[in-house]
């Protein structure tokens, strides 16, 4: 089991380490009072990510060398200058949120993505000193489709790199559907046929290009697998990603954002249910996790160690997470309760602190 | 020469240069030319004014002898050589 998890937050990044056999207690903090949108750890390279959306004065991003004990401000993705040709718009972009960071492949040394919104995927191969926006992706013209799906612009939440080949990269969008690059970023293909928008117009619900996949996850194991919570469901894909069937059953509700695959089988995965677009709190006040280990056929709801009522945490897209070994999960809540779920997900406890609003945690090694 | 002074929220993201609590003596005739020698003498601080697009951030205040500037695309408002530039942190936002 890992024995740390970085927890991102509304005003802050958190890391928590083992304390005694099962507690868990606040072993770093970094950014206090900042708004911390992604975090990464690189097991290339050593180093840790920071993200930062800050309110007055834009994004920034951090690299730390030594876990976080000191940082440095390196590049941000910038969008070009020239007004939007896709979207027609005088007012050229900008960079409003990183949403998400990740590593290349194991073969790719120094490479990382960033999803940002409003929508532009960029790549970095010199450890974040740099970025180049991926223009293919940048400049289709379905994009003029897209809308945003929980902030105003859409945004690149989701980077799947594939690893059997890191030159194949899934991505997932809110709202622009999931799309594949076979070549490192360079050309894109609209993938996600499947998916379907039940908020759109009937004519337009099968469209790939305006789906709102929350977040999707591939099982390392079995790489052709990948899952995607939806806003309108939950889907699964054996072919990755180019095709997804809808799950219509999974416990109480298959609306929510986030989603993990095991990491070795292709068949289990889980997810966090809420009650229903117009209210993001769980269904009766009871938080819980479902799980699946057939594929979606069938899904246990997890509930051990959770609240029993009256609990309206909402985890986001990026704040459940499960360690290498497929057993641990972590999971933390827009009201700041963070979770760790042994054996599975079938028993919870909750680690006894009280964080800001949590975007995103991520299991590490220990330093 | 105009002198530009950053809030103290703005200069909490810049403390590897505590000398900027004094304040910036900056060449230029404009808020736009003045705010470029002082990116030319802090190039870290662009990023928290401007955008990449050149305009001041949304929740970014630009106050010339205590009057916030209207023209926050171009930045074109004259300032002379006993002026004061004040970048602040809105009060929205954040």
């Amino acid at each position: 089991m890992a024995e740390r998890i970085r927890v991102a937050t509304r005003k802050g990044l958190f890391t928590l380490e083992h304390h005694g056999p099962i507690a868990w207690r606040v072993a770093g903090k970094s950014f206090l009072g900042e708004p911390v949108t992604a975090v990464l750890d690189d097991p290339r390279s050593g180093a840790l990510y920071a993200a930062l959306r800050l309110g007055h004065f834009g994004c920034k991003l951090h690299r730390s060398v030594d876990d976080g004990k000191n940082w440095r401000e390196i590049a941000v993705p910038t969008y070009p200058t020239a007004p939007d040709p896709i979207k027609e718009s005088d007012k050229p972009p900008s960079l409003d949120q990183i949403w998400t960071l990740e590593t290349g492949g194991a073969d790719q040394p120094g490479r990382l993505w960033a999803g940002t919104i409003p929508g532009g995927l960029f790549r970095s191969d010199d450890d974040g000193q740099s970025w180049s926006l991926c223009k293919h992706l940048w400049l289709q013209p379905g994009r003029k489709e897209w809308f945003g799906g929980g902030y105003d612009s859409p945004g690149v939440h989701s980077v799947l790199v594939d690893p059997r080949n890191s030159r194949h990269v899934a991505v997932g969008i809110s709202c622009g559907g999931v799309w594949q690059s076979r070549d490192d970023g360079n050309s894109w293909s609209l993938a996600g046929k499947g998916l379907r928008a039940g908020y759109m117009p009937p004519e337009r619900m099968d469209d790939p290009n305006i789906q709102d996949p929350h977040r999707i996850a591939r099982c390392a194991g079995a790489p052709d697998v990948i899952w995607c919570q939806h806003h309108s469901g939950i889907f699964r894909s054996t072919d990755g990603g180019a095709t997804f069937v809808e799950i219509k059953q999974a416990g109480p509700s298959t609306f929510g954002f986030a989603v993990v695959a095991h990491p070795g089988d292709g068949k289990t995965a889980w997810f966090v249910p809420a009650f229903k677009d117009e209210c993001r709190v769980p269904v009766d006040g009871k938080l819980v996790v479902t799980g699946t280990r057939d594929g979606g056929a069938s899904f246990a709801v997890l509930d051990g160690g959770l609240p029993h009522g009256d609990s309206y945490d909402l985890v986001y897209r990026h704040a459940l997470a499960i360690d290498d070994t497929g057993e641990t999960l972590a999971m933390g809540s827009t009201t700041g309760n963070l979770r760790i779920g042994e054996q599975g997900g079938t028993r919870w406890s909750r680690v006894n602190v009280t964080l800001p609003p949590i975007a995103q945690v991520a299991f590490a090694q220990s330093a | 020469m105009p002198h530009i002074s950053l809030a103290p929220h703005l200069l909490r993201h810049l403390s590897d240069r505590p000398e900027l609590k004094q304040g910036l003596s900056v060449q230029g005739d404009s808020v736009r030319s003045a705010l470029e020698d002082a990116f030319r003498q802090v190039p870290r601080l662009r990023g928290y004014v401007l955008d990449e697009q050149g305009q001041a951030r949304r929740h970014v205040a630009i106050f010339v002898n205590g009057a916030q500037v209207a023209d926050r695309k171009e930045l074109g408002d004259k300032v002379g050589d006993a002026d004061r530039i004040h970048l602040l942190q809105a009060l929205t936002g954040g």
